[in-house]
């Protein structure tokens, strides 16, 4: 996933004995080389990769943001951060190529690895690099391409023509373009996270945005030889941010391989149905809001689509619980991330015992549920189960019979919350006391997050008049969790806060 | 106890928990007792070896670091949990910190070798590549043509950061 040392090394290698050579035919050459200090490429490479990492922060944050609501489309303002944020963290880099020769060369990996393009331009000079050195595409390993349609110089004059729909369309047409270019270009590729500009927020794209398209015009002869990503097995992940899918056609075969599927604030039409993907293991859904409503009889999930699905991580959304059931309750899913969805309502229906066609059974009653110790239900065979925003009313945790899968539970909860939103934690632990301590589960580890910026608001957690309440029931569960022999772990979690205040700050918003 | 002789000549003796957190002067040892041949540190001079033993006699209480297989991709991990100490202890004259680095990878002690190369990483950071020349007194080793494609580099470089 990240840089690759050993590809880096042996260019480096093949590099330095070209060098010598050409350095010993020309005899003793004016050009000077590094006189002091002459460090080893090893040494360099070790230097270079902490600028590097902070450039990877980078990303990692701006992928952050890019997932909140609060950065609508065409919010120039963002798109004016993340071109400053990045340009700022590539600037070392840049510099270091330009030092001298084994610099540069020393540089060029980590500058094409993982590269962040925030701007139409960008997108395009990009294209236009690794089309004409096969060199270059073949260190590409991950791009992350954040443009949206409103970027760029050509928008800030109001009487030019890219106002037009026609002008915006061309856009649109021309990115994608790039981005099929770039598939089709780059052997190592097996990772890209893409927002593209759409001509509207309403237009509706397919999976034609992530087609594969060979460099044609602007391929040097030797690009023939070079396998692009789908020969190569194909990208293995993809992250999609805000833009409209709708499915009519399969994606092309260079999605054959997909193993993790990532949608960010992405909209689906209705009706919807996922092409098959038969290597995916992870599908990760944020923030989504306004798709799969509930059809009656529609299953968006099929089994049949994801047949190696494992993985199920759903964050912020407004998907309909019958939805959920349907991509949880047919797979064998081993990691359930649940949070931000009412999740009250979403753990009781998947603890409800399933009817023998596979789906849960809404008739269910209070009896059948309390029998569910032997009764199979959506949560069966899940392995590591994480529960978002744990609240006093989720009765369900509290009366909820411990699979015997279950190997890891990490739960949410506010700082400001009242201490007893724990209590459902202690009945459920009591619940399942004689069950853990006899061996018959594989529950190891219970983990409690106390959520202290979910990157939308800012909480103080010594201000919290609940707080000392709080530390006293945490040590409670605690002490409960250690006498049942499993390990226990308090985090706190919102590591992106720091950034999204700089941000906020910076912009007045 | 382990002793070592220097470049120009010097004699160290340290501890054995001191000594084999240098990978060089472990393997030479064998992980036995007591050495009583100075091993010869060629590479190394007196002033420079100081340092390394100063550094090696703070973190010999240290918990070994794990091992990573060879060939595995760049995990990100966090690299830079330096303490106060070794802040103070590597703000040293630059042509001692190359020094140091370049010693910490011939004796092959790791977190020494990070150490230095986040010092000089952080000493990059807001510099133009004429200011890293200077600083590192690096004359580039472009031909003239060479020269010219990084005129059009610079222009496309530019491109990609505007």
């Amino acid at each position: 996933m990240w840089f690759d040392v050993t590809l880096a090394l042996n260019w480096l290698t093949s590099w330095a004995r070209k060098y010598k050579s050409s350095r010993a035919g020309r005899g003793k050459s004016n050009s000077s080389t590094d006189k002091c200090p002459n460090l080893p490429p090893e040494i360099l490479l070790a230097i270079f990769s902490y600028l590097y990492e902070d450039l990877q922060q980078v990303r990692d944050s701006l992928v952050y943001l890019s997932k909140q609501k609060k950065f609508a489309y065409g919010d120039s303002e963002f798109e004016e951060y993340m071109r400053t944020t990045v340009g700022r963290a590539r600037a070392p880099l840049c510099s270091a190529a330009q030092v001298s020769r084994a610099w540069c060369h020393v540089c060029t990996p980590f500058l094409y690895a993982h590269p962040i393009l925030v701007t139409s331009q960008q997108l395009r000079t990009f294209r236009q690099r690794i089309t004409s050195s096969p060199t270059l595409a073949r260190f590409v390993r991950a791009p992350t391409i954040l443009v949206t349609s409103r970027a760029g110089p050509d928008f800030e004059n109001p009487f030019r023509e890219l106002f037009t729909q026609r002008a915006l369309l061309r856009r649109e047409k021309e990115a994608v373009g790039d981005v099929s270019i770039i598939l089709g270009t780059c052997p190592s590729l097996d990772s890209i996270a893409v927002q593209l500009p759409l001509a509207s927020e309403y237009r509706a794209y397919d999976w034609e945005i992530v087609q594969t398209k060979p460099a044609r015009s602007h391929a040097s002869p030797s690009h023939r030889d070079i396998p692009n990503a789908s020969g190569s097995g194909g990208l293995k992940k993809l992250t999609i941010f805000r833009n409209n899918l709708v499915s009519n056609r399969n994606p092309s075969a260079s999605l054959a391989g997909l193993q993790v599927l990532c949608l960010n604030l992405s909209a689906m039409a209705i009706p919807f149905e996922f092409p098959s993907f038969p290597n995916l293991h992870t599908i990760q859904i944020y923030s989504n809001g306004i798709w799969m409503t509930h059809v009656a009889g529609a299953n968006y999930f099929p089994k049949a689509k994801f047949p190696a699905l494992r993985s199920v991580l759903l964050h912020q959304n407004r998907i309909a619980q019958r939805h959920i059931i349907d991509l949880v309750s047919p797979q064998q899913i081993q990691n359930l991330d649940l949070i931000g969805q009412d999740e009250v309502k979403a753990f009781k229906l998947l603890t409800e015992p399933l009817s023998t066609n596979g789906t849960s059974d809404h008739d269910a009653n209070a009896n059948r549920e309390s029998t569910t110790t032997t009764t199979k239900t959506a949560l069966h065979p899940v392995k590591h189960l994480t529960l978002g925003n744990l609240l006093d009313a989720d009765h369900a945790m509290g009366r909820w019979n411990l699979t015997e899968t279950l190997e890891s539970l990490t739960l949410f909860i506010e700082p400001d919350a009242n201490s007893a939103s724990l209590d459902v934690l202690s009945k459920f632990l009591d619940l399942n006391a004689s069950k853990i301590r006899s061996g018959s589960t594989a529950l190891r580890t219970i983990t409690v997050n106390v959520n202290v910026g979910t990157g939308l608001k800012l909480l103080d957690v010594g201000s919290c008049t609940s707080e000392r309440d709080l530390e006293a029931r945490l040590s409670e569960i605690k002490l409960a969790v250690f006498n049942l022999g499993l390990n226990f772990k308090q985090d706190f979690v919102g590591a992106y806060l720091v950034l999204f205040c700089a941000y906020s700050m910076e912009f007045g918003s | 106890m382990v002793t070592v002789v220097v470049s120009d000549g010097v004699t160290f003796t340290m501890e054995q928990d001191v000594a084999f957190q240098c990978g060089l002067i472990a393997d030479f040892a064998g992980g036995g007792g007591d050495q009583e041949e100075p091993i010869p540190i060629q590479a190394v001079n007196s002033t420079v070896m100081r340092k390394v033993i100063e550094y090696c006699e703070h973190h010999r209480n240290d918990p070994p670091q794990p091992e990573v297989p060879e060939g595995t991709p760049l995990e990100r991990k966090d690299r830079r949990g330096r303490d106060a100490w070794d802040k103070q202890f590597i703000q040293v004259e630059q042509e001692l910190l190359f020094e140091i680095i370049l010693a910490a990878n011939y004796l092959n002690i790791k977190p020494l070798l990070d150490l230095g190369c986040s010092q000089v990483a952080e000493m990059m950071k807001g510099k133009t590549p004429a200011e890293i020349q200077q600083m590192f007194n690096i004359v580039n080793g472009f031909t003239a043509d060479e020269e010219a494609q990084n005129g059009e580099g610079e222009e496309k470089a530019r491109n990609l950061n505007s």
